[in-house]
């Protein structure tokens, strides 16, 4: 029985020598070493030996069954090798072909540009507040030392509600609105849609984003306000911007300015800002002759315009794929 | 408003500063001059010249040869002239052959009808300074001939643009005075207003009774100045006074209304003359118009009046409408020759509601309702009689002046402390600068402890200056604010991080557009009727405009539905599916009497598909109830529950929706309140809209969600690192029991045993009973205390077949 086994063991290794695939080398394997194997068959005759032999029989199937697992697996190891020997020409892939991903996603341009200036305001300790959209005349413009015969109130400039609300033409109702929470200091911006009651254009929107700030505290002066403007353009449009002020009028600051940038070689009219008026600081409840503070508004969409060097305004509120979706470079998370 | 450089130089003398530099001083210190136009240029060599002999020309009757005199001792000049209106001892402009004119023309020598010309005498047209081809500009007698034409009729100059909405603040700067005065303090150079020495000489002396006036409508008029000047000959007003009108935009009608319109551009003051011929009662009257009254302004129309409207009456009959427009029937006329001159303030709120009620906006309305100074109306009527008398000295005041002065305003001090400029400006500012700033836009300055006690000059104390933080808005506009240094605010560092709700719809946002690949829109906050109807909703109130820009966005909208498929129908041409979303507000009118309407932030998608026209399946409307899950758990926000819609409102104030599909909506809810809506619109909806195929549309209350948030830290359960064992069920149900439905009774089974329950197979067809489905989950089978063995496994499994027959559905397989 011993040189059954060993003759198995002879016979399988030559099989293995000669295998040509892996199914031959598990044919081979399952031919002797499987539960209907041939030296399954010799060692189930095992109980016809005397006890003293068994012993010898038993480690000798296992030294034939190890040198045949060992054998096998060196043959597969060749094959998968000589299998991957060449993977650079046999599973070469195209990588420039286009990915299943879902894509087209987008933020809209002014979403983004909202979303930096609230940033960059974040970051100078500012705080964000919003209103509502349809506001009293109260706080759109009676509290914003606009008087009730002022032009801006006409119907060219102010969509006017049917209940005498208006939809708010600036952000600048929210400055009451945060006055009137009675926390001081005051360091806040808004950032939202505004309302004005005109035909639209290539120039003109009736619907257009403003961002308002405003920063009340004690001694306050122009100069405070002329570095919180001049640090945000540089932000956006880079340190080597030039900005200037001019005198301007505006109902809710005293003194009032329009802020000028130099960008590209072209002077550009920005912002309107000011240190505000203390009628506006007595509606908010603010003691003028404690506080002081100043307030600034500008156009969102102007901005984006000039980032993208847009041509027509009338793209923002278009729906148009073909325009949303060309946004998408160095999107601010 | 335009303003004249050399008017302006005339007045307080720029010292040959260039225009340009005016341009800058004038924006950087006191309003913003947008643009700087050239007049009468080209008229270099066109010069004086003196008609010293008119004759028939040979060949041709309308023609004649005429004899001019270029002065300097030069030769006579014989020239063809065509005008009607040339004559023997005029004095002309003359362009020599040669010269280019302004309107294009180059002189050449010319044989008219067989005659030489040596050039031509000019038109106005021709010289580019106005349009009348009517005949050869006459210039006065006295013109000294032989020197350029281009300085004797002033019509050279530079016309400074400056908006009107630039200086609505400053009545004063209405006028070419008020710049003057500007200029004076900008430039530190003196500047005194025009004399009128034979005006003041001329009323004095009058002996007649000043004429009557009356004002009953005080609040409408707060001062009426009255001159009666005799004798007048109205006539064309001379060239040089001609070409500075219509440089700065108005036209030339006579010398009357000239010399009116003269005066309103030099002091800002409006004023009109009367026909003293058509004023029959011999007084004034300033009232309110009456209920229903009517009157013909001079531009021929017939006004219906209202009492807001205050009239200026010739004792019962209306001969003006008061700071707007003149009467038809009490003008002046070229055969004028005694005018009542009306110089006069009325109320800035009143002149402006008229002229926007009659859509009539005048030179005059315009400087109106700026609140002008009630002071200024006697200085303009005495400027109007000073030039008057030097155009006409024949001219005669016969009576005083009429004045009716019922309300002055009081005198008007600030106290300025001497630091509020520095603590303001943020830079350092002397008592010297302030006191000489004041003083040179005409502020009285007195010292007084630590300060001034400033008197504001009556023409900006109408309204513009009123309190201290003004006279630094002067001062620090005066010197200028390139020297105002940048110095960073300090305060208390405090954290600051956008508000939850700002922070909550950047999370969704981002999910959506960069997880979700929807591309993020923007919509308007409006629509129209037709969409009420197209969406169904018109039985719900809406809050209106009361003047929509157009009839289809005349109303706040209550879903983004409707902008959501219009911006879906824009791009189906040329996309077979999209996906967008945007945020936006929905507007329900408010519930009261008064206060604000509610306003509901939501995210809203929409999704197309314009293949899908037969979608059984519904897989457009189940991809976006799947995203809004994706949304929601981004949130995050745990515990929410989704079921059939069944036409349910986002919010008990907005309309149900109507325009969904009935079968496929979906509502996801936390504790009771409604978080969000999802459905297919309606196949009719989205025909109306023009979209092929399919479109889904939800709706994402952020308020709601905000409610709902679940807390971020508590996400973390401890790995469970023993082995669990798979399980698959599948389940046979009635056709519209919910999956949801299903999925629970298998997670309660054993809940702390049973986790990751998913639904992978949905079956219908052999073996199924009809209007039955077959729902396949698969989960894993653990015990949360050590390995799962069988004897527990077992007792699990059998607990979910106990639970799901309980339920009256049928077990198809589970093992």
């Amino acid at each position: 029985m011993l040189d059954t086994i060993r003759d198995l063991e002879q016979e399988a290794l030559a099989a293995l020598d000669g295998a040509a695939d892996a199914d031959a080398v598990h044919a081979v394997v399952s031919g002797l070493l499987g539960k209907k194997g041939r030296l399954q068959g010799v060692l189930r005759q095992i109980g016809t030996l005397p006890k003293d032999e068994r012993a010898e029989v038993g480690r000798l199937a296992n030294v034939a069954k190890r040198a045949v697992e060992e054998a096998a697996r060196k043959r597969l190891d060749a094959f998968q090798a000589a299998r991957e020997a060449d993977l650079g020409e046999t599973e070469w892939v195209d990588a420039t072909l286009p990915g299943a991903c879902r894509g087209g996603g987008s933020f809209h341009p002014i979403s983004q540009m909202c979303r930096e200036v609230e940033d960059i305001f974040l970051g100078m300790g500012f705080d964000l507040a919003d209103g509502p959209w349809v506001e009293d005349e109260w706080h759109n413009f009676d509290a914003l030392n606009i008087p009730a015969d002022h032009p801006a109130r006409d119907l060219q400039d102010t969509f006017w509600m049917e209940d005498s609300n208006v939809l708010r033409t600036h952000t600048s109702p929210v400055q009451l609105r945060v006055m009137k929470a009675g926390r001081l200091p005051i360091r806040v911006v808004c950032i939202g849609r505004v309302f004005r009651n005109e035909a639209t254009d290539a120039t003109h929107e009736h619907t257009f984003h403003q961002v308002e700030g405003l920063l009340v505290d004690r001694e306050v002066s122009v100069a405070h306000m002329l570095y919180v403007m001049r640090s945000l353009l540089q932000e956006l449009f880079g340190k080597d911007i030039e900005v200037r002020l001019r005198p301007a009028y505006f109902p809710f600051v005293e003194p009032g300015f329009e802020m000028d940038m130099r960008w590209r070689g072209a002077w550009l009219e920005l912002v309107g800002c000011g240190l505000v008026h203390p009628n506006v600081l007595r509606a908010g409840g603010i003691e003028p002759d404690v506080y002081s503070g100043f307030a600034f508004g500008f156009g969102i969409d102007r901005l984006v315009m000039l980032r993208y060097g847009l041509d027509d305004i009338r793209h923002f509120m278009g729906g148009d794929l073909r325009f949303l979706r060309q946004f998408t470079r160095g999107v601010e998370l | 408003m335009n303003l004249s450089y050399r008017w302006l130089d005339e007045l307080v003398g720029l010292g040959g500063r260039s225009p340009e530099e005016i341009q800058h001083v004038l924006t950087f210190h006191t309003a913003a001059v947008e643009a700087v136009r050239e007049v009468g240029v080209g008229l270099e060599g066109v010069v004086t010249g003196r008609v010293t002999r008119v004759r028939p020309h040979p060949g041709a009757d309308r023609l004649r040869l005429c004899t001019v005199d270029t002065g300097g001792g030069g030769e006579p000049q014989e020239v063809v002239c065509g005008a009607p209106n040339v004559a023997e001892g005029q004095v002309i402009c003359f362009a020599r052959e040669g010269l280019r004119l302004p309107n294009g023309m180059k002189l050449k020598k010319a044989v008219i009808r067989g005659v030489e010309s040596a050039g031509m005498i000019c038109a106005e047209d021709e010289l580019g300074i106005g349009e009348s081809h009517s005949g050869v500009i006459v210039l006065g007698e006295d013109t000294p001939i032989g020197v350029e034409v281009a300085g004797v009729l002033g019509a050279h100059d530079h016309v400074f643009e400056v908006e009107g909405s630039d200086i609505t603040h400053r009545p004063d700067l209405w006028g070419h005075v008020g710049f003057a005065r500007e200029l004076g303090a900008l430039l530190d150079c003196e500047f005194t207003p025009p004399a009128t020495p034979l005006a003041d000489a001329a009323l004095e002396a009058a002996e007649g009774e000043p004429y009557p006036i009356e004002i009953e409508d005080e609040e409408g008029c707060r001062r009426y100045v009255g001159i009666v000047i005799e004798n007048i000959t109205n006539r064309p007003s001379p060239p040089a006074l001609r070409y500075r009108l219509e440089a700065l935009g108005m036209r030339s009608i006579d010398l009357l209304v000239d010399l009116t319109n003269l005066v309103m551009l030099e002091q800002g003051q409006p004023l009109h003359a009367f026909d003293l011929r058509f004023l029959e009662s011999g007084r004034i009257v300033v009232r309110r118009a009456r209920p229903g009254e009517t009157m013909k302004t001079l531009d021929g129309e017939e006004r219906k009046l209202v009492p807001d409207d205050v009239l200026i009456c010739d004792g019962e009959r209306p001969v003006a409408l008061a700071g707007v427009m003149g009467g038809e029937d009490s003008e002046v006329r070229p055969d004028t020759t005694a005018v009542l001159l009306e110089a006069a303030n009325f109320d800035a709120a009143r002149i402006r509601r008229t002229a926007a009620r009659l859509g009539l906006r005048t030179e005059a309305s315009t400087r109106f309702e700026k609140s002008q100074d009630p002071e200024a109306a006697e200085k303009g009527a005495r400027r109007f009689t000073q030039l008057l008398l030097e155009h006409v000295p024949e001219a005669r005041v016969t009576h005083g002046i009429g004045d009716a002065y019922p309300r002055p305003y009081p005198p008007l001090d600030l106290e300025l402390p001497f630091d509020l400029t520095t603590r303001r400006l943020g830079l350092k500012v002397t008592e010297g600068e302030i006191r000489r700033s004041l003083d040179a836009l005409g502020f009285g300055v007195a010292e007084t402890n630590g300060g001034l006690r400033v008197r504001v000059p009556s023409w900006r104390a109408t309204k513009d200056v009123e309190c201290v933080e003004d006279l630094v808005e002067e001062i620090g506009r005066i010197r200028g604010y390139e020297s105002v240094p940048d110095t960073p605010p300090v305060g208390a560092l405090t954290p600051t991080r956008p508000p939850p709700l700002r922070r909550l719809e950047r999370r969704l946002g981002a999910v959506l557009s960069l997880d979700l690949g929807y591309a993020e829109t923007k919509n308007y906050a409006f629509y129209g009727p037709q969409d009420v109807v197209r969406l169904g909703i018109d039985d719900v109130t809406h809050l209106a405009i009361t003047h929509p820009i157009t009839d289809e966005q005349d109303r706040m909208v209550q879903t983004a539905a409707a902008n959501l498929l219009r911006d879906a129908a824009k791009n189906v041409v040329r996309e077979r599916t999209g996906r967008l979303w945007e945020s936006t507000r929905l507007v329900a009118p408010r519930e009261g009497e008064s206060g604000l309407p509610t306003e509901v932030g939501v995210l809203a998608a929409v999704a197309w598909d314009t293949a899908a026209t037969d979608d059984s399946a519904g897989a457009l409307f189940l991809g976006l109830v799947e995203d809004v899950r994706t949304v929601l758990a981004a949130a995050p926000i745990d515990g929410v529950t989704v079921r059939d819609g069944a036409s349910t409102a986002l919010n008990a104030r907005l309309p149900a929706p109507a325009w969904l599909h009935p079968g496929r909506q979906a509502v996801f809810e936390k504790d009771g309140r409604i978080l969000a809506v999802v459905g297919e619109a309606a196949p009719s909806v989205a025909r109306a809209y023009e979209i092929p195929g399919r479109a889904a549309l939800a709706e994402i209350d952020l308020e709601a969600v905000l409610e709902g948030l679940g807390d971020v830290g508590a996400a973390y359960v401890p790995i469970h690192r023993f082995p669990v064992v798979p399980f698959d069920v599948a389940v046979v149900v009635p056709r519209r029991t919910p999956a949801t439905v299903v999925q629970a009774a298998i997670a309660g089974a054993n809940p702390r045993g049973i986790r990751n329950v998913a639904l992978f197979d949905v079956y219908v067809g052999r073996g199924i009973p009809d209007g039955h489905r077959s729902l396949a989950f698969g989960c894993e089978l653990l015990d949360p205390g050590g390995t799962l063995n069988t004897r527990k496994a077992d007792k699990i499994r059998k607990r979910i077949r106990s639970v799901l027959e309980k339920q009256g559905w049928t077990v198809r397989a589970g093992d």
